[in-house]
């Protein structure tokens, strides 16, 4: 079997792509995927940068254990991306340190999965 | 609050189980899951609008998961899925965490099915994005059909090593090699049930077939590279699992996937008052517990089944799994003490055939002392706080015995994943750093909320 990408052909019948952005670039994905599924997908790993090493993290355990997938999603930090089914215009954004603020009134982890 | 007769949380094989058994002695069943479809992590299911196509597609264990999930459906068992149990308080009250509210639940029997979780490692590198969990990878091919990389090193030990490699291959990734911790005779004790044998063939055959490297009593040293993985150094080891000086190899790969054995996810079961004992080889700390008890915990009307009540895998699990379904429907008062013995003689003794498979499982995921010996000075400990081993080395040196001293130290565990990632390692580190043994250098105490809540979630408590 031949893949081009991280997706396995076989075993699946995907629906219509469709895209979000991470840091502004556009991201193809289709339903169903995790926004770390189809990251990987896209051949981006990097999730965040830490608060004092400033070290890049990724998605380590995909099952949200370890936290390290976190990202900025529509403006909320500490989303593990894991866990949280994408959906089309998305904006995603790489995580640095703590994150911004959330937004007065909104949710924080995964409100929007 | 609401009322169920046995509410059972996970909903793995050894959850569902456990549902369907209550359910069929006469109980009203509730099964509460936080992922969004059954299955649990082994039996995993596609996304479902990622439709299972014709062929190679599922989970990989169709076989299995087929008739659980069809008993399941013809039962009449209430499925929450999406849930989060994050608290448990006495007499069996739950708090739980669901579309974005929090309520409470009072049980009348609970089973606790709340499965494992890959054991942190904690070597150079072991931060850099494309290291990933045998188990997590397993889980993203499954549930996603998506591999996390294209040219894959693969090290750890046991059988979920193996068929991470195999569904890899299956999925297209180029495999470097493996580097197997366990000699190649540990194997042969798992070899011993007829099940297991069966899936075992299937995965050596694809991996021979594609001509992947393995190499048995290896393991991980470190891995490189700037902003990911860029290549990872192994290195034959001897019996403590310690590196044979000049053996070492470097390996060009873009992916590293870690899998030294599962560790039970025990935090609900100690949240509960539920008496724990350490067990290396079964994943840590594990809830005190017997088959013949119908898996009844120290705490009255709390039962436990599965890999959270001591890793043993999924055969087992749905055992353990019809056992606990019996006491806690029997708890509720829907089953008889006669009753409930008479229909737990089959899976007794079932379980019972299953000791010598589960002693080889155990002793191939014991961790040697070696692999407390990966970690330098500045190899992070804790990935949430960014504590390096070097800092526990402090913390030891300057007298503390205890994880809840290293972490008063060290904010080693004091981060989102609640001491999951670093606590299993910094026990290690004190064995290695002072001696003190792991079985002595106790655990942290598991608090409500066990999973991070979001602030309105607690508001709604209020
Ligand atoms: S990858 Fe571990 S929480 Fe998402």
């Amino acid at each position: 079997m031949t893949t081009t990408s991280n997706r396995i052909a076989a075993g699946v019948e995907r629906g219509a792509p469709f895209s979000f952005t991470v840091d502004g670039q556009p991201v193809e994905a289709y339903p169903g995927e995790t926004l770390a599924g189809a990251l990987l997908a896209a051949g981006r790993r990097l999730a965040r940068r830490t608060a004092w090493r400033d070290e890049p993290r990724g998605a380590f355990c995909f099952m949200g254990v370890c936290h390290d997938c976190r990202m900025v999603v529509d403006g909320v930090p500490n989303v593990r991306t894991c866990l949280t089914v994408a959906r089309a215009g998305m904006v995603v954004e790489m995580q640095l340190g703590f994150g911004p603020p959330p937004p007065l009134g909104d949710s924080a982890p995964e409100a929007r999965r | 609050m609401r009322t169920g007769e046995v509410v059972v949380v996970g909903a793995g094989p050894a959850g569902i189980t456990a549902a369907v058994e209550a359910s069929r002695a006469g109980a009203r069943v509730l099964l509460i899951d936080e992922g969004p479809a059954v299955g649990g992590q082994i039996y995993r299911q596609v996304a479902t609008e990622l439709r299972p196509g014709s062929g190679a597609g599922g989970n990989g264990y169709a076989a299995d998961s087929a008739p659980l999930f069809a008993s399941l459906a013809a039962s009449g068992v209430e499925v929450w899925s999406d849930t989060e149990v994050w608290g448990i308080f006495p007499d069996r009250v739950l708090a739980i965490h669901r579309g974005g509210r929090s309520m409470r639940l009072q049980a009348g029997g609970l089973v606790l099915a709340t499965g494992a979780y890959d054991r942190p490692v904690a070597f150079p590198g072991w931060t850099l994005p494309g290291v990933v969990t045998a188990g997590g990878t397993t889980a993203l091919i499954k549930s996603q059909r998506i591999i996390p990389g294209r040219r894959v090193l693969l090290a750890g030990t046991g059988p979920l090593l193996l068929a991470a490699a195999a569904a890899l291959v299956r999925g297209g990734a180029e495999i470097a090699g493996i580097a197997i911790a366990a000699s190649r005779t540990a194997f042969l004790g798992l070899l011993r049930r007829p099940a297991a044998l069966g899936k075992a063939i299937d995965v050596l055959a694809t991996l021979k077939r594609a001509g992947v490297p393995m190499w048995n009593g290896h393991g991980i040293v470190r891995v490189e590279g700037r902003e990911g993985v860029e290549r990872a150094v192994v290195a034959q080891w001897d019996a403590a699992w310690r590196p044979v000086p000049g053996t070492e190899r470097v390996i060009d790969v873009d992916t590293v996937v870690v899998g030294y054995g599962l560790m039970a996810s025990s935090e609900l079961a100690q949240l509960a008052g539920c008496d724990v004992t350490y067990h290396a080889g079964q994943g840590g700390w594990v809830p005190v517990t017997a088959p013949d008890r119908f898996m009844a915990t120290s705490v009255p009307g709390v039962f436990v089944a599965g890999d959270g009540a001591g890793v043993a895998g999924a055969e087992a699990g749905k055992l353990q799994g019809e056992l606990a379904g019996l006491g806690a429907a029997r708890h509720a008062g829907k089953l008889t003490d006669g009753d409930a013995a008479a229909r737990a003689k089959a899976p007794l003794r079932d379980l019972g055939k299953m000791a010598s498979f589960r002693r080889a499982l155990e002793r191939m995921h014991a961790p040697e002392p070696g692999l407390f010996e990966l970690a330098e000075d500045d190899t992070i400990v804790c990935r949430c706080e960014e504590v390096t081993a070097g800092e526990v080395r402090q913390a030891v040196g300057d007298g503390a015995r205890l994880v809840t001293e290293v972490r008063a130290a060290t904010r080693c565990g004091m981060g989102l994943c609640q001491g999951r990632l670093c606590i299993p390692t910094v026990a290690g580190l004190i064995e290695r750093y002072a001696g003190t043994l792991t079985t002595s250098v106790g655990r942290l105490t598991a608090r409500p909320p066990v999973r991070p809540l979001p602030v309105t979630a607690l508001a709604d408590e209020a």
